[in-house]
């Protein structure tokens, strides 16, 4: 047994045998799980190609967009245990890198789009460090800091292309294998979004919390005192997961504007802050998959709420505070899915 | 030399309104431990509240006032009963009340977007003379703010002081348990406390709305500020978010005399940047988490 | 005036107390022993309202108080005193006792109350305006003791004023403790030991687990009428 097999086994307050028997029961748990993402995306896949209205397909493409932030939020806020309210801010640092490089550096879409994910896992990592020094509240503090702060440091990069409040505008579409994927390419989009959703939330779920990682994360969280002394290396995961869950989120900003050829200081603004917020409280934090099944409900729940005009905002901080009070485990609590190996305290 | 008393005098002023506004949020956190992200948001309502009542009804400010923070307190309680003393009994109340508070926030900002609309309001000043002091001369406006400001934080030191209620609140910041054992209604305490921060923030809003514009986002850049401030003087200090915030506001002052307004908001940030890593608890804070 | 039927208490799945019962009539003093970790603190945190008991029922002066939290308990005249203290650290001796009369029934006899722990441990009269926390080990627990007794309570819950203190400390306290009781208030004292104070007890219960296993941490109370 490794290390963080017996904080595994203390945290839960198992016997060695126990652990055993529960491992038997987790490889069964996990095979069902991967059959059940497996199947999942496979009936998105057959949805893609029966489904022919540009509009739908757009608000599937938006929802796959947003699998991959909320499920790099998730990993820091339902995992990691790191109440991080910045994530939209590295959505916005890969917007708007892929966006600055394609009109002002004159560089490819797809070029573009690998430094946007690094200027943003390099963006995870100055604002992950800071945080590694503070807890609980102090971290949602600062990086709600940040958040708060980013669109003014937008507006002051005016004169050096971030194009104030209007934001960036136009672009080359994305060649992918000689392909070319403009914006009225919806299927070719959807596809797309479905292969880089899929890996990502795959990536997070089922490698990282599976591996290393996220036995470090539960021993943190059950034991932290434990955890410490047999040297579990906080830091290295915590800043690990920060880098990341921002890498990640970047991808999903620069395909965003990339998709819609725009990226404008709006992605840090009320609805959008409120949309993911809405997702995550819905959808359930720290429970896969909570906040996937979240990003699907919410998309099109909002597109359903246009209909009451100016209150859609309205209710969805409705739903925000509801969910928070009459269902804090989120619609994955109804799931029932055995929370093994994440012992969730949420 | 004129300049620099200039930041002074009207940082210092500043410093004394933020420091009003600083005090409920650290008095909320300080005794139910809750960081309340509506915090700026309730701001922005008492400033729409005060609009209405001095500009629609055409109240004078005294009479707004004797409205308006009576009314506040009273939202304060029911906001606390239906809200936030629910998020409190979750299992994982902590990241619950943030994800809740925020929630709170944006329906705040979206009610006051549906009903009032994106454009800016403004309130006329309480006086715009202006007297002579010395060198520079001085808005009666500011030096009512100063007055008010003054007496709202010598008010509240005094109530925590010597009032039951106030000992009682110290008591429960201090030791939840202790003060439940000595029969200390902690829910009821919670409560008051809650209903106080918003009397703090409605005496916020009358002084600070005739000067800044009321929109729905208003609340936003000003609670960040209270959360510089509080974390710069130790969450759940009131000395120390006094202290903090007439630094900052003297800052701030000479930020904007020097750099322009645009620079405010991210030497706030710096300033936090800064606070966290050298202290990570806070410069003056007495409490800690 | 207090009677306790068939108590459950723990901490989630983990079991402390089970199936725990006793009785005592007002002005008694009665004392419960027990090694660490055996759940006695347990047991006098349920009956003093800061844990929820999972079952069982909690009668004091003839009123069914199961599952009322510790500021109700502490209304009706039942008062626990901590083992860790749970002093108000940043507020004086002074302020600290003035808060022990918080409830409209301690604040009538509030000077009266103030009179009696002052000549009880005159120590905290001369420290009335120092820093709680700044306070030796001894002094606390006399403070801790003092606050409660401010609260006017019919019957005083005493978690181990002992902990951690010097033998000529605890004699003190333990003195103490028969003059509390002498002036008509119940005392319940749960310690490690009590030989000190043992033949002032009118009944003394021993706390133990049954077995080491975790699970069935069986709390056996035997009545030993001394």
């Amino acid at each position: 047994m490794s290390v963080l097999d017996s904080i595994r086994s203390s945290a839960s307050g198992k016997t060695v045998n126990d652990v055993d028997h529960g491992s038997v029961q987790q490889a069964g748990f996990l095979r069902r799980s991967q059959i059940a993402f497996a199947t999942s995306v496979a009936c998105l896949a057959g949805l893609g190609l029966a489904i022919e209205s540009n509009y739908l397909l757009h608000i599937l493409i938006l929802a796959l967009i947003w699998c991959v932030v909320v499920a790099s939020w998730d990993l820091l806020m339902g995992y990691a245990g790191l109440m991080n309210f910045g994530q939209l801010v590295f959505f916005a640092v890969g917007g708007y890198a892929s966006q600055m490089l394609a009109l002002q550096a004159g560089l490819g879409a797809l070029p573009s789009l690998f430094v946007a994910v690094a200027a943003s896992a390099s963006f995870g990592l100055l604002v992950g460090l800071p945080c590694l020094r503070l807890r609980g509240e102090y971290v949602a503090l600062f990086t709600f800091a940040v958040h708060l702060a980013f669109p003014t440091l937008l507006q002051l990069g005016r004169n050096h292309g971030t194009g104030g409040s209007a934001g960036l505008m136009g672009g080359q579409p994305l060649e992918l294998f000689g392909y070319s994927l403009t914006s009225a390419d919806k299927t070719a989009w959807f596809f797309l979004m479905l292969a880089i959703a899929s890996f990502c939330v795959w990536l997070i779920y089922f490698v990282l919390l599976r591996g290393r990682m996220g036995l470090a994360f539960i021993a943190l969280r059950d034991a932290e005192q434990a955890a410490r002394v047999l040297g579990v290396n906080e830091v290295r995961y915590r800043l690990l997961s920060f880098v990341i869950s921002a890498g990640l989120t970047g991808l999903a900003g620069a395909l965003y504007a990339n998709y819609l050829g725009v990226i404008a200081p709006t992605v840090l603004g009320n609805e959008f802050f409120l949309i993911a917020m809405t997702m995550l409280c819905v959808g359930g934090m720290g429970r896969f998959p909570g906040v996937i099944l979240g990003a699907f409900v919410i998309t099109i729940g909002n597109e359903l709420l246009r209909e009451f005009g100016e209150y859609r905002l309205l209710i969805l901080g409705v739903i925000v505070v509801a969910s928070t009070i009459w269902l804090p485990h989120g619609i994955a609590a109804w799931l029932k899915i055995p929370r093994l190996p994440f012992r969730t305290r949420l | 030399m004129s300049e620099a008393i200039f930041i002074l005098v009207s940082g210092i002023i500043t410093g004394t309104v933020y420091a009003v506004f600083a005090a409920g949020l650290s008095l909320v956190y300080g005794t139910s431990r809750i960081l309340n992200f509506a915090y700026g948001s309730f701001y922005m309502m008492a400033a729409y509240l005060a609009w209405f009542l001095v500009v629609r009804l055409e109240l004078n400010y005294a009479v707004a006032a004797m409205v308006l923070l009576p009314a506040l307190f009273l939202i304060g309680l029911v906001v606390d009963h239906l809200v936030i003393r629910r998020l409190r009994q979750s299992e994982n109340w902590k990241l619950v009340s943030m994800m809740g508070t925020l929630g709170l926030a944006l329906i705040l900002d979206n009610a006051a977007l549906v009903a009032f609309g994106p454009e800016q309001r403004s309130i006329p000043p309480i006086s715009s003379n202006v007297v002579q002091m010395g060198p520079m001369f001085i808005g009666v406006q500011e030096i009512a703010i100063f007055f008010i400001a003054i007496v709202a934080i010598v008010a509240l030191e005094l109530f925590l002081r010597t009032a039951p209620l106030g000992q009682a609140m110290r008591a429960v910041s201090q030791d939840m348990q202790g003060a439940s054992m000595v029969g200390i209604g902690v829910d009821r305490v919670f409560a008051v406390a809650f209903g106080l921060s918003l009397v703090l923030v409605g005496i916020a809003a009358l002084t600070l709305s005739p000067v800044t514009l009321v929109s729905p986002q208003a609340g936003w850049p000003l609670f960040l500020k209270a959360f510089v401030i509080v974390v710069f003087g130790g969450l759940g200090s009131i000395n120390g978010a006094l202290i903090a915030a007439l630094i900052l506001g003297v800052t701030e002052t000479a930020v904007i005399y020097y750099l322009g307004t645009s620079w405010t908001m991210l030497v706030w940030l710096l300033v936090l940047v800064i606070v966290l890593m050298v202290r990570p608890k806070g410069l003056l804070g007495v409490w800690g988490v | 005036m207090l009677s306790i039927e068939s108590l459950n208490s723990g901490y989630g799945d983990f079991k402390v107390i089970q199936n725990v019962s006793l009785r005592m009539e007002r002005g008694q003093a009665a004392g419960i022993l027990g090694p660490n970790g055996h759940g006695k603190s347990t047991f006098l945190k349920t009956v003093c309202g800061l844990l929820r008991p999972d079952s069982g029922k909690v009668e004091f002066k003839g009123e069914d108080v199961t599952g009322l939290g510790a500021a109700a308990m502490a209304s009706r005249g039942l008062v626990y005193v901590a083992e860790d203290r749970r002093l108000f650290n940043d507020m004086t001796v002074h302020e600290n006792l003035m808060l022990g009369a918080y409830l409209p029934r301690a604040q009538k006899v509030r000077s009266r109350n103030l009179e009696f722990v002052h000549a009880l441990f005159p120590r905290l009269a001369e420290r009335r305006s120092q820093r709680a926390g700044s306070l030796s080990g001894g002094e606390a627990q006399m403070l801790a003791m003092a606050r409660g007794l401010m609260s006017a309570p019919d019957c005083i819950a005493l978690d181990e004023p002992s902990l951690g203190l010097s033998p000529k400390l605890t004699a003190t306290l333990m003195d103490a403790v028969v003059e509390i009781n002498r002036t008509g208030i119940t005392v319940l004292l749960v310690e490690q030991s009590l030989d000190l104070i043992r033949p002032h007890l009118s009944k003394v219960w021993r706390i133990e687990e049954g077995a080491l296993k975790r699970e069935n941490p069986a709390a056996i109370l035997q009545d030993m009428e001394v």
